[in-house]
């Protein structure tokens, strides 16, 4: 018989040996009394091999969804950016939204007036207080000295017309061109008449003169047009009054009132003409 | 010693099949192109093809029965299959020094032999039902592609192993000789 050298009988013991042991280990399977050390040899495998293969597969699993997270986040964060600008344009449609509606309840209460809408096209920062330029001109009907409201009341005149645009100077102008004819209805029913002739910065108010000074004026009174000169109806609110304060001679008093509230920031306006409005 | 450097590769090749087939497990829908990775096997062939007959059947049915009990649960398919791709290999060992292009081959015919065996086996008795074309395609084509390429980075590897598993072996004995020379 061939004899084995050293190598070979060590080869063949260890095949012998493994051998044995594999199948003593599937044998000692269907025995519950081994079972526990068939089940510490399975634990053995398990941590010497397949966990740590198991981990390190998880790793990479993650590093690769770490990757897609980032992808998603960078998507995200676009999205996220977009949104702000679309909440930007919502909230700038929804300001324009309602102040077109007001000045449509406005108009629908205006009876047989003049009216022409418009839009402010133009509002130089260095003239805000004083002047704007509004998109309807000679060509819609627009002519000078009619009188220009937004939803809350007037806030200018009409200076110049050109064919398609117009200037407006506003109420907040320190020199206003022309004055302008006003009334406060009085609880007894009366009106008291007087003059819008200018704007006073420091005060923020316009500054009325009343055609009879003996007039009891408080403050809180509302003020409107009064119809009587200038190319605009009657009843148009102006402001109220804020406060009387006596001359030194204590016969003329001057009397403030409080501009409309959106006079700064207005986009959308309606030029009226005469016609008669309300009492 | 060589051998340990051997079989400390073969038990990280071992270690590096079971992870590939935990990372991409085979597709048994055979719906998608599958890869059974092998490189276990080939690291002991080639570590043994230049070995007498006896030895190297030895070896590959020793590497083959460790593989069955700790890396996989075939037992005893990959036994016997190391065993006899084992003295296969060495048939062709003197023409290996002429054309190495030949181990190559060899080693190529019997990666795809190593599962269609067993998988022609199993067919034949009764207890697999996929088509042959159909099995060949989404398992054995993208595996055979890909340890065409494992099989030129391993001859290289080995290559490298084996070189400095001599050169430690060369240092180990001249400090033997010195200790033995001082020693007198």
């Amino acid at each position: 018989m061939r004899k084995f050298n050293h190598l070979q009988k060590v080869l063949i013991g260890w095949i012998i040996g493994i051998a044995i042991f594999g199948c003593v280990m599937i044998g000692l399977r269907q025995n519950a009394l081994s079972d526990m050390g068939y089940s510490a040899w399975t634990y053995i495998q398990y941590g010497l091999f397949e966990y740590p293969l198991t981990s390190i597969g998880n790793f990479v699993n993650d590093v690769a969804n770490l990757w897609h997270q980032y992808d998603d986040n960078q998507y995200l964060t676009q999205e996220l950016a977009e949104q702000k600008s679309y909440k930007t344009l919502y909230d700038n449609e929804r300001n324009e939204n309602k102040e077109l509606q007001d000045l449509l309840n406005m108009k629908n209460e205006l009876g047989n007036s003049t009216q022409i809408s418009a839009r402010v096209i133009k509002r130089s920062s260095s003239s805000w207080d004083q002047y704007v330029t509004i998109s309807a001109g000679s060509a819609q009907g627009v002519k000078e000295n009619m009188i220009v409201v937004t939803s809350e009341g007037a806030v200018g005149l009409v200076q110049d017309t050109q064919t398609n645009t117009s200037k407006v100077q506003l109420l907040t102008d320190e020199d206003l061109e022309n004055d302008i004819s006003v009334k406060i209805s009085m609880e007894d029913g009366s009106t008291a008449e007087g003059l819008i002739d200018s704007y006073d910065p420091d005060k923020k108010a316009y500054r009325m003169s009343l055609f009879d000074s003996s007039v009891d004026v408080s403050a809180g009174m509302e003020v409107a047009t009064s119809g009587k000169g200038g190319n605009y109806p009657s009843g148009i609110y102006i402001g109220t009054v804020r406060s009387v304060e006596q001359n030194d001679n204590s016969i003329v008093s001057t009397i403030y009132v409080t501009p409309v509230s959106n006079i700064s920031s207005f986009n959308y306006v309606i030029v009226l003409g005469n016609g008669k409005v309300s009492e | 010693m060589r051998w340990r450097a051997y079989a400390v590769c073969m038990f990280v090749a071992a270690c590096l099949d079971v992870w590939l087939t935990f990372v991409f497990p085979p597709d048994y829908t055979y719906q998608k192109l599958s890869f059974i990775p092998h490189i276990c096997f080939l690291v002991c062939m080639m570590a043994i093809y230049d070995r007498k007959p006896i030895d190297r059947v030895l070896i590959g049915a020793l590497c083959g029965i460790l593989y069955d009990f700790f890396f996989g649960s075939t037992f005893p398919v990959s036994f016997l299959l190391f065993a006899a791709f084992g003295y296969t290999t060495g048939l062709f060992k003197e023409n290996y020094d002429k054309d190495m292009r030949l181990l190559f081959v060899v080693l190529s015919a019997e990666v795809f032999l190593l599962d269609t065996l067993p998988f022609l086996f199993c067919k034949i008795i009764g207890t697999m039902h996929v088509n042959v074309g159909t099995w060949l395609l989404h398992m054995e084509l993208l595996t055979v592609a890909i340890h065409i390429a494992v099989i030129y980075g391993l001859m290289y590897v080995l290559d490298a192993v084996d070189a400095w598993a001599a050169r430690r072996e060369e240092k180990r004995d001249q400090q033997r000789r010195n200790s033995y020379r001082d020693a007198e």
